[in-house]
């Protein structure tokens, strides 16, 4: 795993997230471009990796929208969750990672909603429109954005077909 | 030669401390968690501003009929907010008070112009970063000013930067009225844009305007701040109603706002 990349890659996909994503939002929904990389990273690097990574994602998004903690405990337990199923199910095809993505991305804002509870500060307000359609747009966009994600961390994400 | 021991931490060690670190930070104080928060826009700042002008740009066309929205708007706001000037006054007069008042609302406040370094309008935290801080005489509780608008109040002060409070953030609770100034009710703000009047005693129409009540030390007249855009009668009384508003002005569109500091020193 090339860390300095994986450094480089999440603060700039952080800073985009902060601001510039509402310049692609349609119908006030944008996507969550730390999401798509947690669930790159979770399919494609190993388990400590994985569990490295979804924990500095976490941090990066609880950061960006406050309060700190419950990205950081949501973003840690599902990413190790989505490695391990990498590891049960083939999740190199395009419409399974767009399936999981959308899975996560859901999973992630119910669970870190729930977790801002226990801080008692902020309430479960996210309107259903953000609720699915962030996923569902993150989900859309997120295996197209594997592949320079793949580049840029060097990672092969592309397999040969065997000649018969 | 000694062979070195490597001390490596099992990958379930490492997610139990991971997740338990999460938990202590959920459960640290938003005061102390929240400088981290400043930090990060403290340290981007530069590429956070330009991040927004981009996605400003982007959001803005500068066509003459935006800008004429635009001014309309602030017309529309500087034209309420001198008719709760002149019932504030007429309130004076009736009461007869003998106590020196200033000649005009804001006449002793000095008006700070700040830019917007991130805005977060989205969601239950809705909230703006300035490039003003303590350094030029801003302190938690001050009102801001957009288009001509009450938009929100400080809610954390650094050294250079400032946190605006929306008034449609989760957290947000303002004193305002809609229905004759002297009859104060609060505005709990809801997120995505949007707060609440509930349990109001009295009906409004849509379009009508809600003020923020002055403030001593922070506001010395009633400003406009949002506008009813939905009234229904309460669930649970039908005798009340709730009341839907959203903001006299767009604040996602601000590329600056003006941070009212009453009686400043300097």
């Amino acid at each position: 795993m090339h860390w300095l990349r994986f450094a480089a890659l999440t603060l700039i996909a952080t800073l985009m997230q902060y601001d510039l994503i509402d310049t692609v939002s349609v119908a006030g929904v944008s996507p969550d471009l730390l999401i798509i990389i947690l669930a790159f990273f979770a399919i494609y690097a190993n388990q400590r990796d994985a569990i490295i990574a979804s924990f500095v994602i976490g941090i990066a998004h609880d950061i960006i929208q406050m309060p700190i903690g419950p990205e950081i405990i949501s973003f840690t337990i599902l990413g190790v969750g989505l490695n391990y199923l990498g590891t049960l199910l083939n999740l190199k095809k395009m419409s399974f990672q767009a399936g999981i993505i959308f899975i996560f991305g859901f999973a992630t804002i119910i669970i870190s909603n729930i977790l801002s509870r226990l801080q008692g500060t902020v309430v479960f307000n996210d309107t259903p429109r953000v609720i699915f359609g962030t996923p569902f747009y993150s989900a859309i966009i997120g295996p197209f954005l594997f592949l320079p994600i793949a580049w840029i961390m060097k990672i092969k994400i592309h397999h040969k077909r065997r000649r018969r | 030669m000694k062979a070195r021991k490597h001390h490596r931490v099992s990958n379930r060690m490492l997610l139990a401390i991971f997740v338990l670190t999460g938990f202590v930070l959920l459960l640290s104080p938003q005061k102390v968690t929240g400088k981290v928060h400043g930090l990060f826009t403290g340290v981007f700042k530069f590429p956070l501003r330009v991040g927004r002008q981009i996605s400003l740009s982007a959001r803005v066309s500068d066509t003459p009929g935006q800008n004429l929205r635009q001014k309309e708007i602030e017309y529309q706001n500087h034209i309420a907010n001198l008719v709760a000037e002149i019932e504030e006054k007429t309130n004076q007069i009736e009461q007869l008070s003998l106590i020196r008042s200033r000649e005009y609302a804001l006449s002793g406040a000095g008006l700070i112009m700040a830019d917007v370094v991130s805005s977060t309008t989205q969601g239950s935290k809705n909230e703006l970063i300035i490039n003003r801080g303590q350094r030029d005489g801003i302190e938690a509780g001050q009102f801001v000013l957009g288009w001509n608008s009450i938009i929100g109040t400080i809610s954390q002060v650094w050294d250079r930067q400032a946190k605006i409070q929306l008034l449609t953030d989760r957290d947000s609770m303002m004193a305002v009225s809609f229905d004759g100034l002297n009859k104060q009710t609060l505005l709990d703000g809801q997120g995505n844009g949007k707060a609440v009047i509930q349990w109001s005693r009295k009906k409004a129409e849509v379009g009508q305007i809600i003020y923020a009540q002055k403030k001593a030390g922070f506001l010395d007249c009633p400003m406009i701040t949002g506008q009813v855009i939905e009234c229904k009668m309460n669930d649970q009384n039908p005798l009340l109603w709730d009341l839907t508003i959203v903001p006299a002005c767009d604040i996602a569109m601000l590329p600056s706002v003006t941070v009212i500091v009453m009686n400043p020193t300097k």
